[in-house]
Formats: C-alpha cells, sequence, structure tokens
C-alpha cells in the first residue's frame, strides 16, 4: 500500500457516499501507454470501466464503451496541465469511479494524485518500455498510488512489485 | 507499402530523411506513409502526415507489407499484433530525440523477438530495407507472464 497523503479533510466526502462500487477508471497516454492499457482489457470483463485517452475516438473500443477525450501534458508542454486537471476533475465527479488504473505518463500521474484526494483506490502500471529502470513518473506514483507495479521482474522492489507483462 | 511511424511527441527527423534517401537511392516503387509528428519535414518520395488517427493508423498498418518505427512500445505491439514485420531505429537521448533512452533499452529488450528487427544506424537501416523481402512477421502471443497480468490485475479490481 503507498503511503496516505498527509490531507486532514475525509476524502469520500468529496464525491459523496455515491462512489460506485466496481466502477473502474482506465486512463493513459496515446500510444504504446494506451496499446497497453488496451492490453488489460481482459481483465476489465466483471467491472464496470471507463476508458480516457487523448484520441478523438479510441478504435480498440466498442461503441457501447464509455470512453472520455482528455488533454495530453508532458513535461515539454507543462503549461496544459491545468486543463488536464480540469478535464479529469470532470470524469471523477461524473464517473466516481472505485478504482483508478493507469499505464502512465503524466496524465496517468495527475489522475493517481486526484484520485487520492477523492479517497479512490489508485493503480499505476509502469510501462513495459522501461526495461532497465522505473520511469520518473513511475518513481513519483509508487509513493503515491495504493499499488505499484512494473513488468520486468529485475525492477521489481520495496515500493514497486513485478506483476506479469503485457506481452 | 511501407509505413514509417515515430509518435506523435517529438519528431525524429534523422530516421524520416534516412528512409527518405533509401527511397529516393533504391527507386522503391511502391508506396511509403510517414507519420512523422511535430515536425515541418516534406518529401517528394513519401506521403507525409504529423500525426494520423487510430482509424486511419490501423487501416495503414493492415495494409503495409512492413513497418519502421522508432522504438516506441505502441508501435511494437501494434506491428506484433497484425503480424507485420517491423522495424526499429532507436532514438537517442544525446542528440535530442528523446528526454531518456529508455528506446535503447527497448531496442535490447526486443533484439531476440521474432518480427523485430532493430537497426542503429543508416547502414543497417538500408541493409534490412534492401532485403526486405526477407522480413517476417511476429506474433502477439498469450504468454506466462501475460497470462499472470490479466488474474493479477482482475483480483486487485474484484469488488
Amino acid at each position: 500500500m503507498g503511503v496516505p497523503l498527509c490531507i486532514s479533510f475525509k476524502p469520500t466526502q468529496l464525491l459523496g457516499n455515491l462512489m460506485s462500487k466496481n466502477k473502474v477508471l482506465a486512463l493513459s497516454s496515446p500510444g504504446g501507454h494506451w496499446v497497453q492499457l488496451c492490453r488489460l482489457i481482459p481483465a476489465f470483463k466483471n467491472s464496470d470501466v471507463v476508458y480516457a485517452c487523448t484520441y478523438n475516438k479510441a478504435s480498440e473500443l466498442s461503441d457501447d464503451d464509455n470512453y472520455y477525450v482528455i488533454g495530453d501534458v508532458s513535461r515539454d508542454s507543462i503549461q496544459r496541465i491545468f486543463s488536464v486537471i480540469l478535464g479529469i476533475v470532470k470524469i471523477l465527479k461524473k464517473e466516481k469511479p472505485a478504482i483508478i488504473i493507469t499505464t502512465g505518463a503524466l496524465p496517468g500521474l495527475i489522475t493517481i494524485f486526484l484520485g487520492r484526494c477523492y479517497g479512490i483506490k489508485t493503480i499505476w502500471l509502469d510501462s513495459i518500455a522501461n526495461s532497465e529502470k522505473i520511469s520518473m513518473s513511475g518513481k513519483i506514483a509508487s509513493y503515491l498510488a495504493h499499488h505499484s507495479f512494473t513488468q520486468w521482474e529485475n525492477l521489481s522492489g520495496k515500493r514497486i512489485k513485478y506483476i506479469g507483462r503485457v506481452i | 507499402m511501407i509505413l514509417v511511424t515515430v509518435g506523435t511527441q517529438i519528431p525524429f527527423d534523422r530516421l524520416i530523411a534516412l528512409v527518405d534517401g533509401w527511397v529516393s537511392q533504391s527507386g522503391y516503387k511502391q508506396k511509403v506513409v510517414a507519420q512523422i509528428g511535430n515536425s515541418d519535414y516534406s518529401s517528394d518520395n513519401m506521403t507525409v502526415f504529423k500525426s494520423v488517427e487510430p482509424e486511419q493508423f490501423e487501416k495503414y498498418i493492415h495494409d503495409c507489407d512492413f513497418i519502421i518505427s522508432h522504438a516506441g512500445m505502441g508501435s511494437i505491439l501494434t506491428a506484433l499484433r497484425v503480424k507485420k514485420p517491423i522495424v526499429i531505429f532507436p532514438r537517442k537521448a544525446e542528440l535530442g530525440e528523446h528526454r531518456n533512452d529508455h528506446q535503447l533499452a527497448t531496442a535490447r529488450s526486443f533484439s531476440s523477438v521474432d518480427g523485430v528487427y532493430v537497426v542503429h544506424d543508416k547502414e543497417q537501416l538500408f541493409d534490412v530495407l534492401t532485403n526486405s523481402s526477407s522480413l517476417g512477421g511476429g506474433v502477439l502471443e498469450d504468454s506466462v507472464d501475460y497470462k499472470l497480468l490479466l488474474s493479477n490485475c482482475s483480483n486487485i479490481l474484484a469488488p
């Protein structure tokens, strides 16, 4: 379990007591992060899932899937961070997920942080691209998220565990 | 048809220019589609796009004979899924092509995977392209590690 954040309010009150019991928010950046998130779809079959990425339309999902478009932000475009935060807060308030799972990158880390503020269970899966060291976002996430995972056994440690991999 | 893709975040003109140079030099007659990211590179030899929406990208992936790509996981996993050969050319941080050298690590990790062909320079790239008829696709198998990932995730997500 990650360390509790030093926030003194009762987080669940922010979303009322309406948090949907098994609703999962699966969110990531585009490209490899999203492709890896989609590899987890079979694990979502018993959950009510809401997806979010930066694409206007996600071709991997069916029309019945609940999908939100979020803004993209990285360390090179940090000025966009506020609109991305607002977009994610909107999704959290509307969907009231019980669990957040993300494969990164910065928008995923932001969502983990916001999730902690709202008392939501948070899961970080570091990209399989990080085969020799955990990503910067992953290192930060390992202190914030309830569960942090790597896809490389050799990188498994106290804060970040090996969980299997997408290939 | 050849599909070239370098992701949408940071341009990778070094690779685009090499492929452009090879097409021009070799007299390759078929279509070359290049997704070049946030770059103003233009070419008479290739159809160039900054970014391609997933639906259109999926079409190109199915139409192409093989893919040339930066060492991005999205490209690699997608190529394996559709069983198309992929030639990967990792970005280098020292040339300002990425924030760090994780693409070199990815290239090392995937160098022995079927269907993935790692090249690091012009000579290796041209060599592979000239002999592209011998390239074979890989597969995305439901490996033990993948099944482990799915069962672990299901367990954590269970209410």
